[in-house]
């Protein structure tokens, strides 16, 4: 009497179940406590690594960025000095400041005078003792600017070393730059 | 309708199936990250390019400054190759000189062969009718620059702050302090790095280093350019002093790390003033195989006293090895304007 009554509950279970496949199929097919575990650990280490390559992706932006701003710098200021040094007359030793950082330089040039130097970081050129923009662009900062002078009796020719100072992201680099020319205008 | 949502229900994805979609992504992203890297790797490459493209145009204007000096200096040139060295002048040497401890600059200066016919330059395999002209020289200038390699040799767990030598010591002449090590392999060391500091409130002397072989007052094999100690930071940190010029340093051999001082630490009443303090570590065992510290040496301004051995102590340094990385080519003819 009682199997028989059990027996019929069932098979109502059995319908409604049947009925309601969502509740059936988890009950029948449910996941593992081991299977929510190894997913759950899968999904963790995918979004640190995938989390992890965004930083370091962020950083070598920031590091390529900041590369490409001293090589813009470096390249502009110093081929600017090169080109001026070798258009030029003669030097003005009198004003220029050699050996020391940071210096500065003045050119006679075939019609008045330029000038390079460094101000509040920045590497200022100026004609005829009025500014004339500046050589290093925003975020690079001039840490160290000396000129060398040596001279025999039928030239002149000047060094320059440009020391440019960025930081991208916290990381400060800082890349040397050395050219020189002979002043042509001293032959 | 339910039913047809049965089946979806029933077939999930499976555990293996999970498992390989995760690693596709993961190689994906190894790929992707590999790539930058190679990227970051020629970005920062174009930097060293271009101070190398300076360094050769300087090199040339160089060339045309020793002529300008002397043509007969400039023209007895003509044979070997030799790098730049600025003094109050230009001039050549045989000693190879390390630019920034990366770039050797050489320069070569060549014969000049021109045709009979029509005085143009030829090359001296050309087949006409052809004299030197003892007034034109081919200046080959090459700028060629390493790339930091591997650790030669490094121990970077003296962490423990403190004056162990007394270096520079204060006009005492107490000597300097020594780190030996030992290259694991046969390698070109070009910069060395030391953890060091200045004592809090203190101006210490400009110091250098020295690469010594045989013993801590054996021969110099390479030096560095001074720095400035007095405007070091007062906490450890890894402070780099590029050698003048590269050195061949052999697997297996003993070398010394010394650090000196300007004025001169060994010498008494010098002026030197201190102390720098150079991150060590002690333990029973030594901590550093390949080596061991010592302290004084050189005191009292006797070159031969090779100071105290700390058999328990050492410093905290790293030789880095450079390899050969790139070069730029500069060539051009310069003629006699003056003599």
């Amino acid at each position: 009497m009682g199997n028989k009554r059990e027996a019929r509950s069932e098979k109502r279970e059995e319908y409604i179940y049947s009925l309601f496949a969502i509740r059936y199929s988890l009950r029948q097919r449910g996941f593992s406590l081991i299977e929510v575990l190894i997913y759950v650990g899968l999904v963790a280490v995918l979004t640190i690594s995938i989390i992890g390559t965004l930083i370091t992706l962020a950083e070598v932006y920031g590091t390529l960025a900041g590369v490409k701003r001293l090589n813009t710098s470096g390249a502009s200021a110093l081929d600017r000095i090169i080109r001026t040094v070798r258009d030029a007359e003669s030097v003005d030793i009198g004003v220029s400041q050699f050996g020391s950082s940071p210096g500065s330089l003045t050119l006679n040039m075939s019609e008045g005078s330029v000038s390079f130097l460094v101000e509040n970081g920045v590497l200022e050129v100026e004609e005829d003792g009025a500014s004339a923009g500046r050589l290093t662009q925003e975020g690079v900062s001039v840490s160290g600017l000396t000129f060398t002078r040596v001279a025999s009796s039928r030239s002149e020719m000047v060094m320059a070393v440009l020391e440019l100072t960025t930081t991208a992201r916290g990381a400060t680099s800082t890349k040397t730059f050395r050219g020189g020319a002979v002043v042509r205008g001293s032959y | 309708m339910l039913n047809s949502r049965t089946p979806y229900r029933e077939r999930g994805a499976s555990l293996i199936e999970v498992v390989i979609g995760a690693a596709i992504v993961v190689v994906v992203l190894i790929g992707a990250l590999s790539a930058f890297q190679v990227f970051l790797r020629s970005g920062l490459a174009t930097t060293t390019k271009l101070q190398a493209a300076f360094l050769a145009e300087e090199g040339i204007e160089a060339a045309r400054s020793i002529r300008d000096r002397s043509w007969s200096e400039f023209s007895g040139l003509s044979s070997g190759t030799y790098h730049l060295v600025l003094g109050s002048q230009w001039n050549t040497t045989t000693t190879p000189q390390l630019i920034d401890g990366v770039f050797t600059r050489t320069i070569s200066v060549g014969d000049v062969y021109r045709r009979t016919s029509d005085s143009d330059i030829v090359p001296s395999t050309s087949p006409d009718s052809k004299a030197i002209d003892l007034n034109t020289k081919r200046v080959l200038l090459r700028v060629s620059w390493g790339e930091t390699g591997g650790m030669l040799a490094s121990y970077e767990n003296g962490t423990t702050d403190g004056s162990l030598g007394s270096f520079p010591s204060n006009n005492a002449g107490d000597g300097d302090v020594v780190q030996s090590f030992t290259p694991i392999e046969d390698g070109t060391a070009a910069s060395v790095e030391i953890y060091a500091k200045r004592a809090a409130g203190t101006s210490p002397s400009a110091v250098y280093v020295e690469l010594r072989g045989g013993s801590a007052v054996g021969p110099v094999i390479a030096s560095s350019a001074t720095q400035d100690a007095a405007s070091w930071s007062t906490t450890l940190s890894w402070i780099a002093f590029p050698l003048s010029s590269s050195v061949a340093l052999s697997g297996g051999t003993e070398y010394f790390l010394r650090l000196r001082s300007v004025p001169d630490s060994t010498v008494v009443f010098s002026g030197s003033s201190g102390p720098v303090h150079w991150g060590y570590r002690q333990t029973a065992s030594s901590p550093y195989s390949g080596g061991a510290a010592r302290r004084y040496v050189g005191r009292q301004g006797n070159q031969n006293d090779q100071g105290q051995l700390l058999s328990q102590y050492d410093f905290s340094f790293r030789i880095s090895a450079i390899e050969s990385g790139g070069s730029v080519e500069h060539i051009t003819y310069l003629t006699n304007l003056f003599e």
